[in-house]
C-alpha cells in the first residue's frame, strides 16, 4: 500500500497527518477492532482461565488467590458437584443400553473407515494404536482426576469418563506443544492431528452417550421417581439439540411455504419475524402467563383436554419444565431459520426451477433434487450460528423456571451465575470454561461432519 | 375436480394447497400474535381481571383500565421507569453505531488490504502475556511494572527474534479470529470484565455497558459487513485513487454510500440484540445503569409477580421493536443476508 501515490508539497501540519494516515491506512483501519477483541475478549479470556484454576476467598483488605491446579474441574466433573454438572446416575433402561450401543458402533465404524481411507495401517496396527491411545488417557486421566476416587472403589463416573477427560486434555496439550516447537523442527513432519482429533472426539461422544444413557433413560426407584437425574452439561446439550432441529424444520417449513406467489406475503413475513425481536425476558414471561393454568388464557383447554386443575403446574415436573422452555426457545428462534432461509429460497437460481416444473416434476421430487441441494450449505450455516448462540441460553429458563424443579431446567450459564451468587469465582469460572469446551467440541464436530455431509448429498 | 390439485402458474400453488397453505400460515401468525396480544390485554386489565381467570376480549369480558399504565409511567415513571428506558436507548444505539464503525473499517480492511502477521511475533505476544500474568498472580510484582516491561520486551525482541520466522498467517485467519470470538459463551469472560471495569471506577456506567456490547457485537457486524463489502466492485475504488483521494476519503464518501442497506441492516440488527441482552447488563449494572430487562425481571415481587406491570413493561420494550421488525423485513434481502446466503 505504501508509497504508491506522489505527494504533493507538505506545506501544512494536517497534510503530513492526512499523508501518514494514508500510508498506514492497512493497519488503521483493523487495529480498532483488534485492540477491542484483545482487551474485551481475550484476556479476559486469559484471566478466567486464571480465576478456573484458582480458589479465590474473600480475606481482609481483598482477595486470596491461591492456585490449586485443575480441582475446581476436577470438583465439578468427579467429585462433590458431580450431580450438578454431570448429573445422578442412575440405572439405565433396557432402550438406553440399546441406543448406546448402536451409537457406539456407528462411531467405531466411523473411525476404522476414516483410518483406513487416510493411512495404510491394517487393522491390527489400528487395534494396537487404539490400546496405546486408552491406556494414555486412562493414565493421563487418574494422573489429573483420579485422586478424588475413593479407595477400593472404581470412580462414579466409570473409567470412560477418566478415558475422556485424560485423552482430551492429552490432545490438547499435544496440540499447543506442536504449535510451539513444531515450526522449530527441520524437515516435513506427517501430522497425526486430525486423526487423533477424531479419536479423542469419539472418545467423547462416547463419555456423552453413557451419561445421557445413565441419568436421562433411567428405571424408576419404590416411589416411582427416575434413579438418574441429568446435570447441567446434558440439560445444556439438550435445550441445544431438540431446540435448535425443531427451529430448523419449523423455520423450513414455513420459509418453503411463503416462497410462492401468495396474497399477504409480506404482512405474514413482518408478522414470522417479531418474535425474535422480542427480548427474552419477556418472552419468558409472556410464555409464563399463556401457560399458567389457572388463570392463563389455554385454562380451559387445560381442564378439558389434560383434565388438569388450577394446582397443577407445568413448571413443577422436570419434563414438562424442559419443554415448556424449550418451548418458548422454539417461538423465539424459528423467525431467524426463517429468514435467512427464505433469502436463500428466493436467491435461487431460476432456470431450474423452471425447467423441473415444466417437466411436471411431483414436489417431493422438486423439493429433495431442486430446493434441498441449494440451500444445504446454507442450511450448515445458519444451524451453525444457532447452534453456538443456543448453547448461551440463560434468559429464559431463568425468568420462567429458575432452573428448577430441582436442577432440570438449569443451563451451563445458570450455574455458573449461580456459582458467582456463591462467590465461588473459581467454580464459577471453571463451569463457564467447560461450557466453552462444549461449544467448542460441538462446533468444531459439526464444521468437520456436517459441511461434508451437505456437500455429498447436494451433489 | 381436476382445477383444485392443478398449479395456477409456475409460482402459484393449486387452489387445494393454497388453502392448505394459508390454514398452517393464518395458524402460525395466531401462535406469533397470541401471545403478544395476552400481554397486551393484561396491561389494561385490573388486578382483579387478571386473577378471576382466563378474560379475554375488552369490554366484552373486562373492563379495560389503564391503572398500570397510570402506575409505571406517570406515578412511578420519574423514579424507576424513565432511567433505564433512557438508560436502553443510549446503550443501544450508541453501542450499535460504534460497532458498526469500527466492525465496517476492520471488515473492508480484510476484504481490500493483504495482512501477514508473523506467526512469531503472535506466539511472543502470547507467551507475555502469560508470563506477566504468572508474575502478577504468584510473583506478586507490580501491574504497572509488569505492563511496561512487558511490553519493552516485547518490541526489543520483535525487532530481533520476530523478524526471523517467516511463517505467517493471512486476512482468512484474522477474519476467523475476529468472527470466532462470538462463539465465546459470555459468562465465561464477564467476571474478568466487571473486575476490570470495577479497578478503574466504570462500574455500573453506560459507557462500561457500551464498550462491552461493542466487542460483543463486533464478530456479527464482521462476518456481516465483510462479504458485503466483497460484492462492491473494486472498480470504483481504482478511479478514486488515480483522482488523488485517500483510502480514508475513499471509504468514507465512496464505499459507505454503496454499503447503506448492509450496514442499516446491520446495525437494526445489533440494536436489537443490545435491545434484549439480560446476561451482561445482570453483570454490570447495578442501580444507574439498569437497563429495560433488568427492570422486567425486577417486577417478580415478593407479593408474587404483578403481571400487569410487567405486561406494561415488556409492551413498552415490543413498541419500538415492531418498527425495527418491518424496516429489518425491508432491507433483509438486499442487505443482511448477502454473507449467510453466499458461504
Amino acid at each position: 500500500m505504501a508509497g504508491t501515490k506522489t505527494s504533493p508539497p507538505m506545506d501544512t501540519n494536517l497534510q503530513r497527518w492526512q499523508d501518514w494516515g494514508d500510508r498506514h491506512a492497512s493497519q488503521l483501519f483493523l487495529m480498532p477492532a483488534v485492540l477491542l477483541v484483545l482487551v474485551m475478549s481475550i484476556f479476559p479470556l486469559i484471566a478466567s482461565l486464571y480465576l478456573a484454576l484458582t480458589r479465590v476467598k474473600i480475606a481482609q483488605g481483598g482477595f486470596d488467590i491461591t492456585f490449586i491446579g485443575l480441582a475446581n474441574f476436577n470438583k465439578l466433573i468427579f467429585g462433590r458437584e458431580q450431580r450438578h454438572t454431570i448429573g445422578k446416575i442412575g440405572e439405565p433402561t433396557l432402550f438406553g443400553w440399546i441406543l448406546f450401543i448402536a451409537i457406539a458402533i456407528l462411531l467405531i465404524w466411523s473411525i476404522k473407515r476414516l483410518v483406513l481411507r487416510r493411512t495404510t495401517l491394517t487393522v491390527t496396527h489400528g487395534a494396537i494404536a487404539a490400546a496405546i491411545f486408552v491406556l494414555i488417557g486412562l493414565g493421563v486421566g487418574h494422573f489429573l482426576f483420579g485422586y478424588y476416587t475413593i479407595e477400593g472403589e472404581p470412580p462414579e463416573m466409570g473409567y470412560l469418563g477418566m478415558l475422556a477427560w485424560g485423552s482430551f486434555c492429552t490432545f490438547v496439550a499435544l496440540r499447543i506443544l506442536w504449535l510451539a516447537i513444531g515450526p522449530l523442527l527441520p524437515g516435513e513432519w506427517p501430522s497425526a492431528g486430525p486423526i487423533l482429533g477424531r479419536l479423542v472426539a469419539i472418545t467423547i461422544a462416547l463419555y456423552l452417550m453413557w451419561i445421557t444413557v445413565h441419568t436421562f433413560t433411567t428405571l424408576p426407584n419404590e416411589e416411582g421417581n427416575p434413579t438418574g437425574i441429568p446435570g447441567t452439561l446434558l440439560i445444556t446439550l439438550y435445550f441445544v439439540i431438540f431446540g435448535v432441529s425443531l427451529q430448523y424444520i419449523l423455520g423450513l417449513g414455513l420459509a418453503l411455504l411463503l416462497t410462492g406467489d401468495l396474497f399477504g406475503k409480506r404482512f405474514f413475513r413482518v408478522v414470522f419475524l417479531l418474535p425474535m425481536m422480542i427480548t427474552p425476558v419477556g418472552v419468558a414471561y409472556m410464555f409464563r402467563m399463556v401457560s399458567n393454568t389457572s388463570i392463563g388464557p389455554l385454562t380451559p383447554l387445560f381442564r378439558t383436554v389434560f383434565g388438569v386443575g388450577g394446582d397443577y403446574s407445568w413448571a413443577a415436573q422436570a419434563h414438562s419444565a424442559r419443554i415448556g422452555v424449550m418451548l418458548a426457545d422454539i417461538w423465539q428462534w424459528t423467525p431467524f431459520i426463517f429468514i435467512v432461509l427464505i433469502a436463500a429460497l428466493e436467491g435461487m437460481a431460476q432456470d431450474q426451477r423452471e425447467a423441473a416444473l415444466v417437466d411436471g416434476a411431483t414436489n417431493w421430487q422438486f423439493f429433495r433434487y431442486i430446493t434441498l441441494p441449494q440451500i444445504l450449505p446454507v442450511s450448515t450455516t445458519i444451524i451453525l450460528i444457532r447452534l453456538i448462540e443456543a448453547f448461551k441460553i440463560v434468559d429464559l429458563p431463568f425468568v420462567m423456571t429458575r432452573g428448577g424443579p430441582g436442577t432440570a431446567t438449569e443451563p451451563m450459564t445458570l450455574h455458573a451465575y449461580q456459582a458467582f451468587k456463591a462467590s465461588d469465582f473459581g467454580g464459577s469460572a471453571a463451569v463457564a470454561y467447560l461450557l466453552l469446551f462444549l461449544v467448542t467440541y460441538i462446533g468444531l464436530n459439526f464444521i468437520n461432519n456436517a459441511r461434508p455431509l451437505a456437500e455429498e448429498l447436494s451433489s | 375436480m381436476d382445477w383444485l390439485l392443478r398449479r395456477r402458474g409456475l409460482y402459484t400453488p393449486s387452489p387445494l394447497a393454497q388453502i392448505f397453505i394459508y390454514f398452517i400460515l393464518i395458524f402460525w401468525t395466531i401462535v406469533v400474535l397470541f401471545p403478544i396480544y395476552w400481554v397486551f390485554t393484561t396491561s389494561i386489565k385490573l388486578p382483579i381481571a387478571v386473577n378471576s381467570g382466563p378474560n379475554y376480549i375488552p369490554w366484552v369480558d373486562f373492563q379495560p383500565d389503564l391503572h398500570a399504565w397510570y402506575k409505571i409511567l406517570i406515578e412511578e415513571g420519574e423514579s424507576t421507569t424513565f432511567v433505564p428506558f433512557i438508560n436502553t436507548v443510549i446503550v443501544g444505539i450508541s453501542s450499535a453505531l460504534i460497532a458498526l464503525g469500527i466492525g465496517a473499517a476492520a471488515s473492508y480492511a480484510l476484504v481490500r488490504f493483504k495482512y501477514k502477521p508473523k506467526l512469531g511475533l503472535i506466539g511472543l505476544f502470547v507467551a507475555l502475556v502469560l508470563l506477566s500474568l504468572a508474575a502478577i498472580g504468584y510473583g506478586g510484582a507490580p501491574v504497572n511494572l509488569v505492563i511496561v516491561s512487558a511490553a519493552v520486551i516485547f518490541f526489543l525482541l520483535a525487532q530481533t527474534i520476530g523478524k526471523r520466522f517467516n511463517a505467517h498467517l493471512g486476512n482468512e485467519d484474522i477474519a476467523f479470529w475476529l468472527i470466532s470470538q462470538r462463539m465465546l459463551p459470555p459468562v465465561a469472560i464477564v467476571m474478568p470484565i466487571f473486575i476490570f471495569f470495577k479497578s478503574i471506577n466504570l462500574d455500573d456506567t453506560r459507557t462500561a455497558l457500551i464498550i462491552t456490547y461493542v466487542a460483543a457485537n463486533l464478530p456479527i457486524v464482521i462476518w456481516l459487513m465483510r462479504d458485503y463489502f466483497a460484492t462492491i466492485p473494486i472498480v470504483l475504488e481504482e478511479s478514486a485513487a488515480i483522482d488523488g483521494a485517500t483510502r480514508l476519503q475513499t471509504f468514507i464518501s465512496i464505499i459507505l454510500p454503496i454499503a447503506i442497506p448492509g450496514l442499516v441492516a446491520t446495525f437494526l440488527f445489533v440494536l436489537v440484540f443490545t435491545w434484549n441482552e439480560y446476561l451482561l447488563a445482570l453483570f454490570l449494572s447495578t442501580n444507574n445503569a439498569q437497563t429495560m430487562p433488568i427492570l422486567v425481571v425486577a417486577q417478580n415481587t415478593t407479593r408474587g409477580p404483578q403481571w400487569w406491570n410487567m405486561s406494561v413493561l415488556i409492551m413498552l420494550m415490543i413498541v419500538p421493536v415492531i418498527g425495527m421488525a418491518i424496516a429489518l423485513e425491508r432491507f433483509i434481502a438486499r442487505g443482511l443476508l448477502v454473507g449467510a446466503v453466499k458461504s
